[in-house]
């Protein structure tokens, strides 16, 4: 049981139930930016809007709110995506998505009992991205790289916020 | 009407033994013919309620998919060394095994395909583009699988054939006085599932054969649900096409059979063209070979119809009465289950007519994958999602659903240990969940926009 709960902790769970920022920022004023993700294979679905103050890669997020329809990490991942990037830089943003990327997506399955099928595929597991590196409480989705049916549900609303970025 | 329709011939009871009292099944013999049975997940015994998305396979199905490799690995169409001839051999047994469970007139009338969503193309693109003219109607119904709906848009859109479905009613079964409106003087075709994978219903094929009859029009079953569950007899049921898959019969994946009245058949254009299907070729032109060998091109997956037929074998030695009457027990024990709960915002989708052991609910402010993680936390398998039928997910006003599906090895504790997982579910994410009421279903959307 302490698997499932290692993935569904406390803080995951709270930002499902009472996600921060739940809301698109209203697009009359000014420079709005908007992409709508979508997971068909199970129905996730998520839409990142934000404001920037200025220009290029130092322009700022003045505010960054989501609408979302999905499992309770897609929605605590928009949620604590959300908090950990107002008023963060689009680079910071950029980098920090590169890094939550690369967390959720290391470690080699646990899975696969040695010597089956698949045994040691996937990345190394003596560089796994340090989730202490990240901003609390993004360490929390560290648990996800065990569970890689579930990866897309936890990057979601960092592939649409890149979405978002590029208009 | 067709001079060769009929209607539908009415059930005969068998003799010995009787349907009312098949021989009981031994479920702990059964288990232990499944290896994955013996599987640890997340240290628990596997819990396998999954059965509707594929079907575990038992040994006897691996060994003689061995056996073949090993002892019969030749290739099949006229070879003359032996190994080559037990592969026909065996091949063809195979599919006189496939006609005899399924009650065709004749193994000619098999045809090996992959699955159930090949056969079905195999029909729409090779038999029904040939018949639908501008203005002919398909028929389907809401609750038909992707597979079984699809192809029918895709052919319509070519020939010009408009495309209707069926409603569904609020108690999950068909709109029969719909459908009788629907399968009209231009209906040619009527595509429906024998049973729905997503609800469990036991669609009335007779009656829907009936009405087609009526208007000359022809009927494609998709049987992928049926078959594992119930005994099907395609000359009782008075369809024209039945389709299943092998891996939903505890075969092998990558085969499946089409089952068609040898008239049609007969009739029928092939989906692929090649070595194995032809009689002579020349560079301008070819000739090709009598049904079924016409819409088997290439060679076969020789092993997978062995191995089907071997699970066919299994099957049948059971009994298919026995083990129908050994899931309505268990699939009572669930309904029973699932109603006296104790979990507020659990909505088990109960059909209120005929159904088989597939059981789809949601669990408010609990997205289904949610639940499935957790579950198969405790080593049970369920499904999660549209369960490739989004039209009736649509119809039933709910994104996805957690689908729990019976197998010939299921017993009622694992509907228990089903039971006791999604308790913990409903604890985990709502520790306040005690209370009859709430505001909104928390974790499931955020859908709030600032005006």
């Amino acid at each position: 049981m302490s698997d499932v709960r290692a993935l569904y902790q406390e803080a995951i769970l709270e930002h499902s139930r009472n996600p921060r920022h739940a809301a698109l920022p209203d697009e009359s004023e000014g420079a709005a930016h908007r992409a709508e993700g979508h997971n068909p294979l199970c129905g996730d679905k998520v839409t990142i809007g934000l404001r920037l103050d200025g220009d290029g890669a130092a322009a700022i997020i003045r505010e960054l709110g989501f609408n979302g329809v999905g499992c309770a990490i897609s929605i605590a991942a928009a949620s604590m995506m959300a908090d950990a990037l107002q008023g963060a830089s689009i680079a910071e943003a950029h980098d920090l998505a590169r890094r939550f990327h690369a967390m959720v997506a290391s470690a080699a399955s646990k899975k696969w009992p040695a010597g089956t099928v698949n045994a040691g595929a996937g990345a190394d597991p003596d560089s796994p991205s340090d989730p202490t590196s990240l901003p609390e409480p993004l360490g929390a989705f560290a648990e996800v790289a065990n569970y890689p049916m579930r990866r897309k549900c936890a990057t979601l609303c960092w592939e649409t916020l890149e979405s978002a970025l590029e208009r | 009407m067709h001079p060769s329709r009929k209607a539908p011939s009415p059930v005969r009871s068998s003799p010995e033994p009787s349907p009312a009292h098949p021989r009981a099944l031994d479920i702990t013999a059964i288990q232990a013919d499944f290896p994955a049975l013996g599987e640890t997940i997340h240290d628990h015994p596997l819990v396998y309620l999954d059965s509707a998305a594929t079907a575990l396979t038992p040994q006897v199905v691996i060994d003689a998919i061995i056996r073949v490799y090993h002892h019969a690995g030749g290739n099949v169409h006229r070879g003359v060394h032996t190994l080559s001839q037990r592969a026909t051999e065996a091949y063809e047994a195979a599919r006189a095994t496939v006609a005899r469970f399924l009650h065709a007139s004749g193994a000619d009338e098999i045809v090996f395909v992959r699955g159930t969503t090949e056969a079905i193309n195999l029909v729409a693109h090779g038999w029904a583009s040939g018949q639908l003219q501008p203005g002919d109607r398909v028929v389907v119904s809401e609750l038909e699988h992707h597979s079984n709906l699809v192809p029918w848009q895709r052919v319509c859109r070519e020939r010009g054939a408009e495309l209707v479905a069926i409603p569904m009613t609020p108690g999950h079964t068909l709109d029969l006085d719909a459908a009788a409106r629907l399968i009209d003087d231009r209906a040619r075709i009527v595509a429906i599932s024998h049973v729905s994978n997503v609800l469990g219903t036991v669609v009335p094929v007779r009656a829907l054969v009936q009405l087609a009859v009526e208007r000359g029009a022809h009927v494609v079953v998709d049987g992928a649900q049926a078959a594992p569950h119930i005994p099907v007899n395609v000359q009782e049921l008075g369809c024209d096409f039945y389709a299943v898959s092998g891996h939903k019969l505890y075969g092998p994946t990558g085969v499946g059979a089409l089952w068609a009245r040898r008239e049609l058949l007969d009739a029928m254009a092939p989906y692929q063209v090649g070595g194995g299907m032809i009689r002579e070729v020349a560079i301008a032109e070819s000739s090709y070979r009598e049904a079924p060998y016409r819409f088997e091109a290439g060679t076969p997956n020789i092993a997978g119809a062995v191995g089907l037929a071997a699970a066919v074998n299994y099957l049948e030695a059971l009994g298919l009465d026995a083990i129908a009457s050994h899931e309505r027990e268990v699939a009572d024990h669930a309904t029973r289950a699932l109603a006296a709960a104790g979990i507020p915002g659990l909505r088990y989708l109960r059909p209120e007519a005929e159904s088989l052991g597939v059981f789809s609910f949601t669990l408010d402010g609990v997205h289904p994958h949610d639940i499935g993680t957790v579950l198969d936390a405790r080593g049970i398998a369920i499904r999660t999602g549209h369960h490739c039928a989004q039209p009736l997910m649509k119809r039933l006003g709910v994104p996805a659903t957690a689908r729990a599906s019976l197998g010939l090895h299921n017993t009622r504790d694992d509907i228990d240990a089903l039971l006791a997982g999604l308790r913990e579910v409903d604890a985990m994410f709502r520790p306040s969940s005690r209370s009859s009421s709430h505001a909104e279903p928390p974790g499931q959307s955020a859908e709030r926009t600032r005006s």
